[in-house]
């Protein structure tokens, strides 16, 4: 049926994108933390959006880990942020800076910063395939890999291949809280649904990231998600 | 003993390391830190004082055209000509080579000298006669200045050199000329390969270096060995007296191609991992930890500070990545210690095979876990276990 993993692949997008909404958006080879994730399904359910500065800086694993200890109410010190972050206090005031330029954090007294009032993240969803002809294990893995940053995890087989693993695997896909699809060239079946992860964007670095990256491709297209 | 083997990005690192006492030594490295910045460590923390210290100068970064030289190059003791088969026939290019090193290791506080450090391709090959006139001018210098420091001769060796032991065994007779003067002998095997697998050896070799360290200890040598991982704790029972090990991946394996210009395509990703010698492994904490849970812990964890964070499920992203180097030494430290209290390498070999079980049993515990798809590789603990015993049979230790 399919003779490669890209086929599988490009495939499953292409009807992905068939039955996609007008604020759902694929991506094929989203650069989450960990690795590329084969397809990322993103759906968009806010008006607010990064300016290019403030994606920029955050789809940088360093900024979204400074921005991911910071609150909007409760204050943090200077020290605190180095002692948490374990970055040299140069680094952190350096990345500081960058943040209260770019309006996502405020300093309200000396070394005593928030976020800023104003500043809010999109509130964006994302769903997480991993396609695979056959290692399955592997595909479990990177799946819960993927769970860091995804409200849904899925893992893609030819369809032969599912419904075999929905029968014989069942309890890896149910304990691991992960989905299964398997596809056809004309379409896609659900065998194993998940239930939703909900994701703070508190303290999780990999979805801020993740957020601000989705936001760099939009720019980069140069196009916006229609609401 | 553990050494921390000084690399990129030291500051919190190293503070965190030596503020927890989890090492004897360090080994600094010039091309990343200047002689003054290391001097001013030095200054600002008086726990250096109990600490074994060694600077290595690096001169084989000159063997190769296009390695990443980084802050070596700006040294005025660091040769500027390459270091080929021309420039090492000519003596007063090995004399100059002896004189800058000397005076380079004198602008830091040193417990130990090295030789000027070469790459070797193998034991066979003609740059050995260079290496040893090197050491003896390095010996004879050191007289002439009445400088009774101990020196220790210092080389890289490629892995392939251990593939065969008859041309160690005629280096190791020119070796015998120098017991008397030398201290010891500092070496880092160069890993060669590129494998995904990051503990996995090739047997034969892996034999090769643990008799040679074996019987440079015989002969009534110091052992440190350079840029280690798990496997250090092999070294520590065949005799090694310090092993090394840092914080990044190539701190703790070394890689000729990694040392010069590689393409970035390949490193891989950085992940956060956990030593734990319960599996004599690095284990990815994401994969090996979180994604499996709690039934992980009793298998992996072993009694290390993180385990507290670990235990809480503290979001990974949140994890301090110093914390996990630091965690490495902890566990490193705590077993380099055991092999350190043991009486003779009869006790030590019989101990790292104890361990060695252990682990094997660990890794099948944990890859036998209902609904578990991650895999630890356990291919090196045979490598390992086999190569001890034949060490030991060898040696009729």
């Amino acid at each position: 049926m399919f003779s490669t993993e890209l086929e599988l692949q490009s495939c499953f997008h292409n009807l992905l994108l068939r039955n996609a909404t007008n604020n759902e958006k694929i991506i094929d080879e989203f650069n989450a933390r960990f690795g590329n994730v084969d397809i990322v399904k993103v759906t968009n359910n806010s008006n607010n959006l990064l300016t290019v500065e403030q994606a920029n800086l955050l789809s940088e694993f360093r900024y979204a880990r400074i921005v991911s200890l910071l609150h909007k109410r409760a204050v943090r010190t200077l020290n605190y942020i180095v002692d948490i972050s374990g970055y040299d206090i140069n680094t952190v005031k350096y990345i500081l800076k960058k943040l209260i330029l770019t309006n996502i954090v405020n300093e309200i007294t000396p070394n005593k910063y928030l976020i800023k009032d104003q500043f809010s993240f999109p509130f964006l969803e994302f769903t997480s395939y991993e396609a695979k002809l056959h290692d399955w294990k592997k595909a479990i893995t990177q799946a819960n890999n993927n769970k860091n940053f995804s409200a849904y995890s899925y893992v893609v087989f030819p369809d032969y291949m599912a419904k075999k693993l929905a029968i014989k695997k069942r309890e890896y896909f149910k304990s691991n809280n992960i989905g299964l699809i398997g596809v056809t060239p004309d379409d896609f079946t659900i065998y194993l649904d998940v239930k939703k992860k909900i994701l703070p964007l508190k303290r999780n670095v990999t979805l801020i990231a993740s957020i601000a990256k989705f936001m760099l491709l939009e720019y980069e297209e140069g196009k916006k998600l229609t609401i | 003993m553990l050494m921390i083997q000084q690399g990129p990005a030291a500051g919190p690192k190293l503070k965190k390391i030596i503020d927890s006492n989890f090492c004897d030594g360090i080994i600094w490295d010039p091309r990343d830190l200047t002689s003054s910045r290391i001097n001013q460590y030095i200054r600002e923390n008086i726990e250096y004082e109990d600490l074994v210290k060694v600077m290595e100068f690096k001169q084989y970064y000159q063997q190769f055209d296009n390695s990443d030289k980084k802050k070596l190059k700006d040294y005025p003791e660091f040769p500027k000509e390459l270091i080929d088969r021309a420039f090492l026939r000519r003596q007063e290019n090995l004399e100059e080579l002896v004189h800058n090193n000397i005076d380079f290791q004198q602008s830091v506080e040193l417990d130990y000298l090295c030789t000027p450090t070469f790459y070797i391709e193998s034991f066979g090959h003609r740059i050995i006669e260079r290496v040893l006139e090197t050491w003896q001018k390095n010996i004879t210098y050191m007289n002439s200045h009445e400088d009774s420091n101990p020196l220790f001769a210092t080389m890289v060796i490629s892995e392939n050199a251990f593939s065969n032991y008859d041309y160690i065994n005629e280096f190791l007779e020119d070796l015998e000329d120098f017991s008397e003067e030398l201290e010891g002998v500092y070496f880092t095997v160069d890993r060669n390969e590129m494998s995904s697998l990051r503990h996995k050896f090739d047997l034969a070799h892996l034999t090769n270096i643990l008799q040679f360290i074996y019987d440079l200890k015989v002969m009534g040598f110091k052992v440190i060995v350079g840029y280690t991982s798990v496997e250090g704790l092999l070294y520590s029972s065949v005799g090694a007296d310090y092993v090394g090990t840092g914080w990044f991946y190539s701190l703790r394996k070394f890689n000729r191609v990694q040392k010069g210009l590689p393409p970035e395509k390949a490193f891989g990703i950085q992940k956060k991992r956990y030593t734990s010698i319960k599996v004599f492994s690095e284990v990815p904490l994401q994969e090996a930890i979180y994604n499996v849970g709690a039934r992980s812990h009793p298998i992996i964890l072993d009694n290390c500070s993180l385990d507290r964070e670990l235990i809480l499920e503290t979001p990974i992203d949140i994890l301090n990545s110093n914390d996990c180097y630091l965690q490495h030494f902890e566990e490193m430290y705590k077993y380099v210690q055991i092999f350190d209290s043991l009486p003779d390498v009869s006790d030590k070999t019989n101990k790292v095979l104890n361990l060695l079980e252990e682990a094997e049993t660990n890794i099948q515990l944990f890859n036998n876990l209902p609904n578990n798809t991650y895999t630890i590789n356990s291919g090196h603990i045979k490598q390992y276990s086999d190569a001890i015993k034949s060490v030991k049979e060898a040696n009729f230790i």
